[in-house]
């Protein structure tokens, strides 16, 4: 697993440069002007399109074959595109963090640790989530058929966040509530660690199947 | 001394094609050439000898061991060229002997280097900026750098200057010096196959149709030119093809077939002219 993660690390040091650019950027942006918020959607972002880049030139070079036929197990590279995926997400979590300390230092703003260190998290979460979702569809389509696929599963959840929470204030209300809050404290980073490794499995099966 | 690799019975169907119980032995050390036009099922052999594609049925050995069940053992000691290198054309030479390094257990550094000089292949380019032949030989370096014992090739020339594919053809015969070194690798380019090849496996249609040692191969078979009527009064089963010219007939022949006090005259038989009769060819006689 190793050399296929350092493979995809390869691939993204030239493309991730440019990124990173863009997250330094917006990172000094949102230190000026003490909005955290950026930089959490930037780092969900990250957690994305990382993994996405990497398997589309490693599809383009048609590398899925090549390294079925090396000493690799399959478990190991779906394993390897995961493991990437995960680190990237934590890295995300990481720098929204230390853009929201930054951010509370510098402006000696009311946000409790508590508060920067939800924001991350959160980040972090969303990121999970979505790769969960987008791994299985771009392991079992490919990145160019998956296009239309991902599109639905970008917009999906907030469609229905959006329906759920519009006109009526009956959801919102109930999300303030605290024991509320406390319930999806609880709940959602659980689902979310085992949606994780539930699409693994799921990417596993799909990729096991396939013909090279 | 064991066998490098069998296979036993290899069955694989798709829609159009079928791959039907495919027997093929190759002892260590040897080079087999595996030949067969465009569709006849090279590459899915190939696949499934290295477990791309599920097979139907059969058996695949390499060194003795089931490929199913010692699958990344086996790999360890195989270098794998397709007919392309496969890899995002973003990486480097470097970047993917890197990669590779972590992956192969006896992965060789200084003999990758090596082989990026003698192939005078820049190590920091990107390799979307590579031109094909420069692909094929870091294709081939980066499956000699592991010290495998057997190199599977799926039409490694195709597409490249006869200069390029000489000096390809030279590194396999460096390689195949050494008497545990077995080379097996598919081609439709035949004046290739006859340069290096020991062995030569013709396939046709999902069937094998010959295998045997080139060297026979090329004495088994004659090409004859005459008339009609000569070719008439030879014996079927000696006759595995022919071609209608302006001047007469052309006939692939079984040199130990014909009869023993025939005034024929006979003109050796390239594996092109084998290929194109046993394909192309009318059979056993009879001509349109």
């Amino acid at each position: 697993m190793k050399g296929l993660m350092l493979k995809d690390l390869y691939i993204l040091r030239k493309k991730g440069m440019l990124l990173l650019a863009v997250l330094a950027v917006y990172g000094v942006l949102s230190l000026t002007m003490g909005e955290a918020s950026m930089v959490s959607f930037l780092s969900v972002m990250m957690a994305i399109t990382l993994p996405m880049t990497s398997i589309a030139y490693d599809e383009r070079g048609h590398f899925d074959t090549y390294a079925c036929a090396l000493p690799v197990s399959r478990t190991a590279i779906v394993g390897a595109r995961y493991l990437m995926s995960l680190l990237f997400a934590l890295g995300g979590f990481a720098f929204s963090l230390l853009a929201g300390l930054g951010i509370s230092l510098l402006r000696d703003n009311s946000s409790p640790l508590e508060v920067v260190l939800l924001t991350a998290a959160a980040s972090l979460l969303v990121g999970l989530f979505y790769l969960s979702l987008l791994l299985p569809l771009l392991i079992w389509l490919g990145s160019e058929k998956a296009r239309i696929a991902m599109i639905a599963v970008f917009v999906l959840p907030l469609g229905l966040l959006l329906l759920l929470t519009n006109g009526s204030s009956g959801l919102v209300d109930l999300v303030r509530q605290e024991p509320v809050q406390q319930a999806l404290l609880l709940t959602v980073p659980t689902v979310v660690a085992l949606l994780y490794p539930l699409s693994f499995l799921l990417s596993l099966r799909i990729y096991r199947k396939k013909e090279f | 001394m064991e066998n490098a690799l069998e296979l036993k019975g290899l069955t694989k169907a798709y829609d159009s094609f079928k791959l039907e119980g495919l027997n093929l032995t190759l002892p260590q050390g040897s080079i087999l050439g595996f030949v067969g036009e465009n569709g006849a099922g090279k590459s899915t052999t190939i696949k499934l000898m290295l477990n791309l594609v599920r097979r139907d049925g059969g058996e695949v050995r390499i060194f003795g061991k089931d490929l199913f069940r010692y699958e990344q053992e086996i790999k360890q000691d195989i270098g794998v060229v397709f007919d392309d290198l496969y890899a995002a054309e973003i990486l480097s030479a470097q970047d993917l002997g890197g990669a590779l390094s972590h992956i192969y257990r006896r992965w060789d550094k200084a003999e990758y280097r090596r082989l990026l000089e003698r192939f005078s292949l820049p190590s920091k380019k990107a390799v979307k900026e590579y031109s094909r032949g420069m692909r094929m030989k870091l294709a081939l370096a980066l499956a000699l750098s592991h010290h495998a014992r057997l190199l599977i090739l799926d039409e490694p020339t195709s597409g490249l200057d006869p200069i390029v594919r000489d000096e390809i053809l030279d590194v396999f015969l460096d390689f195949i010096q050494d008497e545990e070194h077995t080379i097996f690798f598919s081609s439709h380019i035949t004046s290739d196959l006859e340069k290096v090849a020991d062995y030569i496996a013709f396939l046709h249609r999902g069937r094998l149709v010959l295998a045997q040692e080139k060297d026979l191969l090329l004495e088994r078979f004659a090409l004859l030119k005459c008339s009609a009527e000569e070719l008439e009064s030879l014996p079927r089963d000696a006759v595995v093809g022919t071609r209608k010219n302006q001047f007469g007939v052309e006939a692939l022949v079984e040199r130990q077939s014909l009869p023993p006090a025939h005034h024929l005259l006979l003109d050796a038989a390239g594996i092109e002219d084998i290929m194109l009769f046993h394909v192309r060819g009318e059979k056993g006689g009879a001509v349109k």
